[in-house]
């Protein structure tokens, strides 16, 4: 087991008529009324979930099901409200593709700023230096300002740096393969890869790409965990769901 | 701490990327970081020394003492308060300290005074001369950057909350040159102001860049003191504050 949640609760605070400025204020005073609305939203209640060693744990729900909430939270961006998350070993959030991306820095550049934010140090980063660039297929675009790239190309490069993280757990949110056809056929033959040597939590719309990758799931609905087992299972109950609703 | 340290090449990359976008694009490029103070210089010595004629021997040295570090301190707060909400995508996307935000602000400012000292120290040298107290140049800016990172940690952190701190923080820096002995010498001000003047921690600090540059003299052992006392309790107070918000940071932005 490498990552346990116990008991995982986590509320925002929804603001309806959050007035910031101090005119506003007064006026809502004046009505009488000088407190702001504030509802308490759940967007996770009493999770409970292990991920094991090398398992690719799939999460699918409907939007705003608390999905990529779980994710941050496993990632410590978010903290919870209640409950404990316990973890060994390095994390790697992939929730979105280039981050910290400067459109006026070099390719080069950007590898070495975007892989840095993932905690890897200048040696790590050296030694992963050509299989990121080989993999992306940037190599005569490397020292370009990242501004002239295409999205496809820019794509490219950020999701070839995520491989070279090497976490112990990979959070992925929704990104399993970017570019064209052809890359997005050798994102997957990677994915294939890394799947036998890592753990990784999966959030995704895609059944088929969950269908294909998962060995269990969880179908989190409304901040709770409705059902879970595997992929062919728990995505006829997400389908049963939707087919009841409607 | 142990953390931060994992994560000081991303430090090192953050300033490094701040201080290289400044002038990215420009035909003289990173040249500028040095053209800037010298043109500061040149312009305060036409003005004060040719022009308005302050009878205080070595007037622009006296200026200069005081005006660098004052800049480095007003850039480093003006900065902060905004430099949280600024980088709320990565604080959003990725995990790592967050600590590393402001120290990055506050260190890339550091960068630019230490260019402008580059330019600085030479025509101190052809004017006045250089005396053994400038070796004691290193242990004041430590200190300095310390008290100015402990208000940094402070300022960044609370701006989260009430996003008027940004501006009531200009306007508060703006006052607060003029009741800092930076134009002036302390000696002008009336004694009766004096223990105001205190109050004010850029006081301290000022006299000691003055003593060091201008006047050639080691800072006194109460001085050091004082600044020590103005680090510790910014340093503590900022650092307590943020590690208090900073799990909110990614809900907040």
């Amino acid at each position: 087991m490498v990552a346990r949640i116990e008991g995982i609760s986590k509320y925002f605070f929804i603001r309806h008529n959050r007035s910031y400025f101090l005119k506003e204020r007064a006026i809502a005073l004046l009505k009488g009324n000088f407190r702001e609305k504030k509802e308490m939203f759940w967007a996770l209640r009493n999770i409970n979930l292990e991920v094991k060693r090398g398992e690719f744990l799939g999460l699918i729900g409907p939007n705003g099901s608390g999905k990529s909430t779980l994710l941050k939270l496993m990632a410590g961006i978010l903290s919870p409200s209640k409950g404990k998350i316990f973890i060994e070993g390095r994390v790697a959030p992939i929730i979105e593709l280039g981050v910290g991306f400067e459109p006026d820095l070099t390719g080069t550049e950007n590898i070495y700023l975007s892989a840095s934010l993932y905690g890897l140090t200048k040696k790590e980063i050296q030694m992963n230096y050509d299989e990121i660039v080989r993999f992306s297929e940037l190599e005569d675009f490397i020292d370009v300002p990242i501004k002239n790239y295409s999205t496809g190309m820019q794509m490219r490069l950020a999701f070839s740096i995520s491989l070279s993280i090497d976490p112990d757990i990979f959070l992925i949110d929704e990104i399993l393969a970017v570019g064209d056809e052809k890359f997005q056929a050798k994102c997957f033959e990677k994915m294939e890869e890394i799947k036998k040597k890592k753990t990784i939590v999966f959030v995704s719309h895609d059944m088929h790409a969950v269908k294909m990758m998962c060995d269990r799931v969880c179908l989190l609905v409304k901040g709770k965990i409705l059902d879970e087992g595997p992929p062919e299972k728990v995505i006829d109950s997400y389908h049963k769901l939707i087919a009841v609703e409607e | 701490m142990k953390e931060l340290l994992n994560y000081r090449y991303l430090l090192f990359n953050l300033v490094y990327k701040q201080v290289k976008l400044k002038y990215r694009g420009s035909f003289l490029g990173f040249l500028w970081s040095l053209l800037n103070p010298l043109s500061m210089i040149i312009v305060y010595t036409v003005a004060f020394k040719y022009i308005i004629r302050i009878k205080m021997e070595n007037y622009v040295i006296f200026l200069l003492a005081g005006v660098l570090p004052w800049s480095f301190v007003v850039n480093s707060l003006n900065m902060a308060t905004s430099c949280i909400i600024d980088n709320g995508n990565l604080i959003k996307k990725v995990f790592f300290p967050r600590e590393i935000i402001p120290i990055s602000t506050v260190a890339f400012n550091l960068v630019q005074l230490l260019l402008a000292y580059i330019v600085f120290v030479p025509i101190l040298a052809y004017w006045k001369g250089l005396s053994l107290s400038l070796a004691f140049l290193p242990v004041l800016l430590f200190l300095h950057f310390l008290f100015t990172l402990g208000l940094s940690l402070l300022l960044s952190a609370v701006t989260i909350y009430f996003r008027d701190i940004k501006h009531l923080v200009e306007v508060l820096l703006m006052l607060a040159f003029w009741v800092t002995p930076i134009i002036y010498p302390l000696s002008m001000v009336p004694e009766r102001f004096h223990i105001l003047m205190w109050l004010n921690p850029m006081t301290v600090f000022t006299l000691a860049y003055q003593k060091l540059i201008y006047s050639g003299q080691f800072p006194a052992l109460p001085a050091i003191v004082i600044m020590l006392l103005w680090v510790i309790g910014a340093y503590v107070i900022g650092s307590k504050t943020f590690a208090w918000c900073r799990p909110k940071f990614a809900e907040e932005v």
